[in-house]
């Protein structure tokens, strides 16, 4: 059946929707192999603050797009370095760092930004274009609009994929896994623990990097101060309520996308529940879950444990 | 296959630490066919071929058989480890040749703790370990099982493998092992061949030698029974039963000493008594009111108080000060809100510091800075000035020197000439000596015997501690 | 002399010797915060003195700025306040910025309905509490993170708010949601009339106040310390931690949601989206820096007042720019708990580390 959907939900509604889970897919997928391996990254805000500037900034001054995805890819993991020495080899307390690198960064993005772009003021500069992929017409025009997106959402999905084949089918993801579940065990078999958690936090602020790229890249072709609006708090949400499994998230980033994208569009339809409820889904499905899982334990056992050797065996 | 037996605290687990590569030495060499090797990380170990199998199951409870087995071999070369041990088939084939007849798909949390055993010898095994070092590997076992372990130890070692098993169980050294070494206080106090070896000599070994003094006590008759505890049944954090059908009467003015290596279910009997953990079967009686199910604050305002065996993680408030501490039992203070009387607590505190001779420069102190013996003062006092009718002390003088030693005992004996009913709780065999009335011996969470503390044979009571006497 | 002033005194349990220690690692903190923010401002092309000069005399200098500082200072403490007497029990309340934005719901909707202030402060208070006291409940009883839970329980809060003024609170005809003016006998009077100085602000003192004497005069709050010290010890002496727990919540909780209430009923006079300037989050710095203790969040958050206060004539003065101020108040934090968490290594794991 081709052509036109449903009222509100057709074809460029599902386009919006895979268009806007896509970020907060960015950050899930890295925090799901971050805090597999007992590190909880709250800063994942801040880091996708900071990966929306560098890639814009950086995409503005070469041109060129992909430059900026690599500034913001480096950005993040430089970000997460800061919170791997602080939690893994320090032993801080992962919420207290989290916190105030987010603090941090909302500063230090605008200030920035107001720095080296002063001559924004009230409008804003808009990044090097970005086409999507191109979709051949062949398809019927329903699937030829649902998948005209950027190569990043493309490689977002791809990459769950990836990631849930690594983590369960393979000798890294066992590692990973051992580690998040069991520290002592995995010291004890001879797993190098602490670069096991520093490499796996990197990843995740590379991915949080990435996801603020596709939001200044992608999105809004901008950068703009605090534009990350919560994004990296919901991708937490997404890991609890997703059951730490990248296909998890990717479920439930596209009903959030879809969430979000009907609040968008269904402003004056006169909904009886007003459409901003729905931007509050993941938040309160995120406390239903975590009320019902109560007692029985499904997150990593050493989520938050730093691993001190002596202490522990 | 070497026996490393001694008691609790006698270094038996800081050596296995250290070879382990947990701990490093102060001094001292490792040595491995003869060649010197230093050993800091657990990779190291392996590398030399020592497998280490520690008390508590270094096993990844949600991951399954085949995935733990693989973990060390992953672990050597995490990207492309090696095939012709990492791939089921040969996980498989190994443990069926070991007669580990389990699906390599179960998930080891699911499994019993005698598999779970099993299964972390055969993952030293399989990791190439060739000197096998094993930590209390019976603790959790029946007897069943651990003989059966033993018989696949004998075996592993006619095949060539060095095995050291660390123990405090005397039968296991003499009957399954080649030769003995024991611990005592960190020094070695005696080695040998097993078969050269008598369970007295190395119950002595263990415990020390000599006549058990006796402190000069009044020996007043004993009151009405302040705690009764009838068929006590309690199971441990791992689910196992750690105290087995325990009758327990406890008289006004006497001082039952509970005797036993740690271990052996004393921790989960107090915890049981005081509140903190509920037993699966039997009763308490606490001045003829049933408070098996109780919690601690009901049965605190009957009248019970409990010592704790670590001052510093349960006891004590270690960056409280020292008055502080002192009033943290209080009634009033638990359970109701009202303003703090700053001044009383300060004249209690000054009151308790004299009496209880607490070194310390002022009552403001934080307790954490105070030695260990005058820590276990400031809980004394505090325990002691609720006057309890009911006083469980468990260990009360570890860690601290003969002059505090002799003051928490010249405590206790007040407290029992005052009326109160104490259970003592303890390892150390001259403590139980000097201050029991009765003594009951504990072993594997079952009372073996109870007696009168005259005349009380030493080695017959080592020999009961380490199940080397029935 | 001074060996009176190092003993005990009336006023504090604590020897000024203990008080100094506990000072070094905060201060320390913060001076390698104020140098890498200098460092910041030399590479902005500004001379860093400069700056600094122009913060204190825009934030202490003139009657105005002196005002500002003291008003901007006020939200600060309470959601420090609102931060540190969860953390006394062990407890972090991540979720001040939510309980303070229905504490300044509660209030402009009863002003709305032209309610004495006291209705409104009374009813953030209630509102607060209760917010913090379902994520205190879940932590307590059910061991349910509270980190996460507080978290969402934000976004929830700050949804309702935009509901409110985008529906029923808001004002018809504005060009953005928000409830327009309040009716003016319903804001908090002024304590200072000259200096524009509302009523708000002589409650943040009295928090203060009221926090430090429950925290260590009152049974409850020796029951609160002792928890977040050693909820084994504290378990084991017939504490019932979870009460504690939550009831250090329901406290924390209620600062915050008059925080909201005071800066809407006595600084904005109005309900509007986007009214909070993230002070709940701010409040988890000024708690940490400030040892979760009354007297040392009043000398952080004034601190914080400030550079807040400060700002714009820094950034007029010398052109460095006020978004400068979150970086300078998250550094210290930042540099502190590396400090505590080294102190708390041990020794074999720092020898390691070293090496």
């Amino acid at each position: 059946m081709d052509g036109q959907g449903f009222g509100v939900l057709d074809a460029s509604f599902l386009q919006l929707a895979i268009g806007a889970a896509t970020p907060i897919l960015f950050v899930a997928l890295g925090e799901v192999i971050a805090e597999r391996s007992g590190v909880m990254n709250i800063s994942t805000e801040g880091i996708m603050l900071n990966g929306a500037l560098a890639g814009m900034a950086v995409g503005v001054f070469t041109g060129n797009p992909w430059m900026g995805i690599l500034a913001a890819v480096l950005t993040g993991c430089a970000t997460s370095l800061v919170l791997a020495i602080w939690a893994i080899s320090f032993g801080a307390n992962q919420v207290v760092v989290g916190i105030v690198i987010n603090l941090i960064a909302s500063g230090a993005t605008t200030l920035v930004y107001q720095v080296v772009f002063p001559q924004a003021g009230g409008h804003l500069i808009r990044t090097p274009p970005f086409a999507p992929v191109e979709v051949p017409a062949a398809l019927g025009t329903t699937l030829q609009a649902v998948l005209t997106q950027n190569v990043l959402v493309y490689a977002a999905f791809v990459a769950a994929l990836i990631l849930t084949y690594l983590l369960f089918r393979t000798p890294l993801g066992l590692l990973l896994r051992a580690v998040g579940e069991s520290a002592a065990a995995a010291d004890t078999a001879g797993i190098d623990v602490v670069r096991v958690r520093y490499l796996a936090t990197m990843f995740g602020g590379a991915m949080a990097g990435l996801g603020g790229a596709y939001l200044s890249l992608v999105d809004v072709h901008a950068f703009q101060p605090n534009m990350t609006a919560g994004r990296g708090f919901i991708g937490l949400a997404v890991v609890i309520v997703g059951k730490w499994h990248p296909i998890g998230a990717l479920g439930l980033c596209l009903l959030f996308g879809a969430a979000e994208s009907v609040a968008y569009r269904a402003q004056g339809l006169g909904l009886p529940v007003p459409p901003l409820v729905l931007t509050l889904l993941p938040y309160i499905l995120t406390l239903i879950v975590l009320a019902g899982t109560v007692g029985r334990v499904v997150e990593p056992r050493e989520l938050t444990k730093p691993y001190i050797r002596e202490q522990q065996i | 296959m070497l026996a490393l037996l001694g008691e609790n605290g006698a270094g038996k687990s800081t050596l296995v630490k250290i070879i382990a590569g947990i701990y490093r030495p102060d001094t001292g060499a490792l040595s491995v066919d003869g060649a010197s090797v230093r050993i800091e990380s657990a990779r190291d170990a392996i590398r030399h071929g020592i497998g280490v199998v520690h008390q508590h199951f270094m096993l990844v409870s949600s991951l399954t058989v085949l995935e733990n087995m693989q973990l060390g071999i992953v672990a050597r070369a995490p990207i492309a480890p090696d095939r012709s041990r990492y791939a089921a088939s040969a996980v498989r084939s190994f443990l069926i040749a070991h007669e580990f007849d389990v699906p390599v798909e179960r998930i080891v949390g699911d499994l019993p703790v005698g598999l779970q055993q099993r299964l972390e010898v055969l993952k030293t095994l399989y990791w190439g370990g060739q000197i096998l070092v094993l930590d209390e590997p019976t603790a959790t076992l029946t007897p069943d099982q651990a003989d059966d372990l033993f018989a696949r130890l004998r075996s592993l070692a006619k095949r060539g493998h060095a095995i050291v098993v660390v123990t405090h169980k005397l039968s296991e050294a003499l009957v399954h092992c080649d030769r003995v070494i024991v611990l005592r206080h960190g020094r070695i106090a005696l080695t040998g061949n097993a078969q050269d070896l008598t369970a007295e000599r190395l119950a002595e070994a263990i415990v020390g030698a000599g006549a058990l003094a006796a402190l000069g006590r009044t020996e007043g008759p004993a009151g009405s029974v302040a705690l009764k505890v009838s068929g006590l049944c309690v199971k441990d954090d791992y689910g196992h039963q750690a105290i087995r059908d325990v009758d327990i009467a406890l008289r006004r003015g006497e001082v039952l000493g509970l005797a036993g290596v740690d271990g052996n279910g004393q921790t989960e009997l107090a915890e049981a008594l005081y509140g903190a953990r509920r037993p699966t079967a039997g009763a308490i009686q606490l001045q003829d009111v049933d408070v098996t199910t109780s919690p601690i604050h009901v049965r605190q305002s009957l009248g019970m108080r409990d010592i704790p065996p670590d001052r510093t993680s349960s006891g004590l408030i270690s960056r409280f000060s020292v008055w502080e501490n002192l009033m943290l039992e209080d009634h009033a203070l638990t359970r109701r809100w009202e303003r703090l009387d700053l001044a009383k607590a300060k004249r209690g505190a000054a009151a308790a510091i004299t009496e209880f001779d607490i070194r310390t420069p002022n009552a403001d102190t934080t307790c954490g800075r105070l030695s260990g013996g005058n820590q276990q003062k400031v809980v004394l006092a505090r325990v002691l000035n609720a006057k309890p009718t009911v006083l469980i002390a468990e260990q009360p003088t570890r860690g601290l020197d003969v002059r505090a030693t002799a003051y928490v005992h010249r405590s206790l004996l007040e407290a029992r000439a005052r009326g109160a009913a104490i259970l003592l709780i303890s390892s150390d065999l001259d403590e139980v000596a000097a201050l029991a009335d009765r003594i009951a011996v504990m072993f594997r969470g079952s009372i073996v015997d109870t007696m009168v503390n005259r005349n009380v044979d030493r080695n017959r009571l080592g020999r009961l501690m380490t199940g080397a006497e029935a | 002399m001074l060996s009176r002033l190092t003993k005990s005194t009336r006023l504090s349990a604590v020897p000024l010797r203990t008080i100094l220690w506990y000072f070094s690692a905060p201060v320390a903190a913060t001076t390698i915060a104020l140098v890498l923010g200098a460092i910041i401002i030399a590479a902005l092309g500004a001379n860093p003195l400069a700056a600094y000069e122009a913060l204190l005399v825009g934030a202490l200098g003139t009657k105005y700025g002196l005002a500002l500082t003291i008003v901007r200072t006020a939200p600060l403490v309470f959601a420090g306040l609102a931060v540190a007497v969860p953390r006394r029990s062990g407890l972090f309340n991540i979720g001040a910025e939510g309980q303070l934005q229905l504490g300044g719901l509660v209030a402009a909707a009863a002003a709305l309905t032209h309610q004495n202030f006291a209705v409104g402060l009374l009813g953030a208070i209630v509102a607060g509490a209760l917010w913090a006291g379902l994520a205190g409940y879940l932590r307590a009883w059910h061991g349910v993170n509270e980190v996460i839970s507080t978290i969402m329980l934000n976004s929830v809060a700050i949804g309702i708010v935009l509901l409110a003024v985008q529906g029923p609170l808001g004002k018809q005809g504005a060009t953005y949601p928000t409830t327009g003016a309040l009716p003016a006998d319903s804001l908090l009077p002024f304590v200072i009339p000259d200096m524009r100085i509302h009523a708000g602000v002589a409650l943040a003192g009295l928090a203060l106040l009221i926090s430090w004497w429950l925290l260590f005069r009152t049974t409850i709050g020796y029951r609160m310390r002792a928890v977040g010290l050693n909820p084994v010890a504290a378990h084991h002496a017939g504490i019932s931690v979870p009460s504690v727990m939550f009831m250090s919540m329901l406290v924390g909780g209620a600062w915050a949601g008059l925080a909201g209430a005071c800066e809407v009923l006595g600084v904005q006079n109005q309900l509007a989206q986007d009214w909070s300037s993230g002070w709940g989050y701010t409040g988890i710095v000024v708690a940490f820096l400030g040892g979760s203790h009354p007297g040392g969040i009043a000398l952080v958050a004034l601190f914080y007042g400030v550079i807040n206060a400060g700002a714009s004539n820094m950034q007029f003065t010398t052109g460095v720019p006020g978004a400068i101020v979150p970086v300078i108040q998250g550094l210290p934090v930042l540099f502190l708990v590396l400090f505590v968490s080294w102190r708390s290594l041990p020794s074999t794991r720092r020898r390691r580390l070293a090496v």
